[in-house]
């Protein structure tokens, strides 16, 4: 299955894009994702260490599964104010 | 409240909506757009957010700061787009029937809004170079 990722901030400028699809079984543990994210785009470089992944507006932790049909955002470190 | 606007901040707006005869202390913070970093001039800082989880994080914040203190109102709104210098970024606005809780309370949301609330800037400097901000502590 294919999943949908929105991206900001930096990562946005290096891919080129507001969010970048993959294709993976799911569903997909968080910590999976990013390690398949990782693999997939080298260019978003050191910074997606530092990233977090959001479910559907929530924080997930590692171990969060993520299903079809979720919107699922990687978050960078946060400058607001 | 709780807003994300791309339009600019009226201050008197939200005094208007914020004043109530319940509260003797109304603090108000404002972040406005900093020109000179050292040696760096910002030219502009842009705001891009993950909107519907950012208003949810900041209403859950104020949530929290009225069950930590006893205060009246508490109003977020936080700008989206481009900001030139000394434009207002952010205000925050709480009102307590006493000062120090209007101040605490102010103090705190701001804070946690920096450090929790998916939204990001994008600073343009004097030479036209743009740069994501993302504080990183390893």
């Amino acid at each position: 299955m294919y999943i949908t990722i929105l991206v900001f901030g930096e990562l946005k400028k290096r891919i080129n894009s507001d969010r970048l699809t993959i294709s993976t079984d799911l569903p997909i543990s968080a910590v999976e994702l990013l390690n398949l994210v990782e693999s997939l785009k080298p260019e978003l470089g050191y910074l997606l260490k530092y990233c977090s992944l959001a479910t559907n507006g929530e924080l997930a932790n590692t171990q969060t599964l993520i299903q079809a049909n979720e919107e699922v955002a990687l978050l960078p470190p946060v400058s607001g104010g | 409240m709780v807003t994300l606007t791309r339009e600019s901040i009226d201050i008197s707006l939200l005094l208007e909506k914020t004043l109530n005869a319940e509260c003797g202390a109304t603090v108000l913070f404002l972040g406005t757009v900093r020109e000179h970093t050292n040696l760096k001039i910002t030219k502009s800082l842009t705001y891009e957010a993950y909107e519907p989880m950012a208003l949810k994080m900041i209403q859950s914040i104020c949530d929290k700061a009225t069950e930590k203190w006893n205060i009246g109102k508490i109003m977020v709104i936080h700008r989206l787009g481009c900001c030139k210098p000394m434009e207002i970024t952010v205000a925050v606005i709480t009102t307590a029937p006493h000062r120090a809780e209007a101040f605490a309370s102010c103090s705190w949301v701001i804070d946690e809004i920096k450090k929790t609330v998916p939204i990001w800037k994008e600073e343009l400097d004097n030479s036209n170079n743009s740069v994501w901000i993302h504080p990183i502590n390893p």
